[in-house]
């Protein structure tokens, strides 16, 4: 079984997912095929994928920096402990005891612009109004894995669940609100907000607030930073929601995950072909456009396995 | 060893770093920014002739903070 190992897979039912994050049910709506290569299989773009490693980077530095504030640091050592980490992450050891540092390739995602837009992000809200809650642990709300049990049944009867990593919680302006950061190489609008309206990952956010606080979240916050070659920019967008869209969110994926438990059950995963050139092209297309007979033989060739299990709790610190 | 500019920042080994040397690459970098302000550089988003979304006014008072009915959306806390 391909999905052996993946503590996000049924037991029982062959390739059929049970706890949902995201990324898999957005790949799921987007395309089921792509969702069965890339989730189900496994397989991805051979390469160092620049935009998920330099977003990691960015979200971790700045996990640091909230940290370091919420056990007393002040802003400029909270700030050269996120360039700390920055700058370590990016240091790859030698072999002959030496270093280098970590090199994407990429003119507007480097170990350069994500030290400068950590450190430019860090001013641009350093007196933010909207406040990181504490835990009653003591610790910050950030990066916080969660995970919650639907009433969606599995026709053997398994419970799906939904999951995922919430950036950081805050107050502001007397409301809770979750906040998501998000980087791009394009340019930044002021109504970059819409693009997240609606938007799969923001809503599944916004009701895993309601459900790990159990208080009545305002909706979203989206910080995006723009990373040019010589500047970084920043915006914040409100998404605000009713509790009537929440029940609409979450009725919508009881159907998507439907769909998943049949085509999983049929084993057939259509392809969706007008979702090919999507987001610049899909990582799969020279995959699809192939006879079926050779894309299994392509797919070993021209790509790597790795294991997407939304189950796998972040590192704490 | 002293890191005295973002290029030492990025050049010296981070392992062998002291946080006074990592923070005058950090201040180095805030001068960055101010003179690409000065220069009429914007750290904000472009506006393509819309306002820039902005916090909604309403705030729920402390009745409303009241916990969701998480029934409603047939959802347990675990």
């Amino acid at each position: 079984m391909s999905t052996e190992g993946n503590s996000s897979f049924s037991q029982k039912s062959q390739n059929l997912q049970l706890a949902w994050d995201s990324t898999s049910l957005g790949l799921l709506k987007e395309c089921p095929r792509k969702y069965y290569y890339s989730i189900v299989l496994g397989y991805q773009g051979s390469g160092d994928n620049v935009h998920l490693a330099f977003g990691q980077l960015y979200h971790g530095a700045l996990e640091r920096y909230d940290h370091s504030r919420a056990t007393g640091a002040d802003h400029d050592a909270a700030t050269v402990s996120a360039v700390r980490y920055c700058l370590t992450e990016t240091r790859v050891a030698l072999a002959n005891g030496g270093w280098r540092p970590r090199d994407w390739g990429d003119s507007n995602k480097n170990r350069f612009t994500l030290v400068r837009t950590v450190v430019w992000y860090l001013e641009q809200f350093r007196d933010d109004p909207a406040r990181t809650l504490i835990l009653h642990t003591g610790k910050p709300a950030v990066e916080l894995s969660f995970r919650f049990e639907t009433d969606f049944k599995s026709l053997a009867g398994e419970t799906f669940w939904l999951c995922g990593h919430l950036d950081r919680v805050v107050e502001f302006n007397n409301a809770v609100y979750g906040l998501d950061r998000k980087t791009t190489k394009h340019t930044l609008y002021s109504d970059f907000i819409e693009e997240y309206s609606p938007d799969n990952q923001m809503s599944l956010y916004d009701i895993a607030l309601q459900v790990v606080y159990g208080i009545r979240g305002q909706g979203i916050i989206v910080d995006k930073a723009q990373i040019a070659v010589g500047f970084s920019r920043f915006e914040r967008g409100f998404l605000p929601k009713t509790d009537e869209q929440r029940v609409e969110f979450y009725a919508d994926t009881a159907f998507w995950i439907g769909q998943a438990e049949l085509f999983a059950r049929k084993n057939y995963w259509p392809m969706n072909d007008k979702a090919c050139g999507n987001f610049g092209g899909c990582v799969f297309r020279g995959i699809c456009a192939r006879s079926p007979q050779v894309r299994e033989m392509w797919l070993k060739g021209l790509y790597t396995k790795r294991m997407w299990d939304p189950l796998q709790v972040r590192g704490d610190i | 060893m002293k890191a005295d500019s973002v290029e030492a920042l990025f050049n010296l080994d981070p392992l062998q770093l002291q946080d006074q040397d990592i923070f005058k690459g950090v201040e180095a970098l805030r001068r960055m920014r101010s003179e690409f302000l000065a220069a009429g550089g914007e750290t904000g988003a472009k506006t393509p002739g819309k306002p820039a979304a902005k916090a909604p006014k309403k705030t729920l008072s402390k009745e409303e903070l009241g916990t969701l009915n998480l029934d409603s959306l047939g959802i347990k806390i675990v």
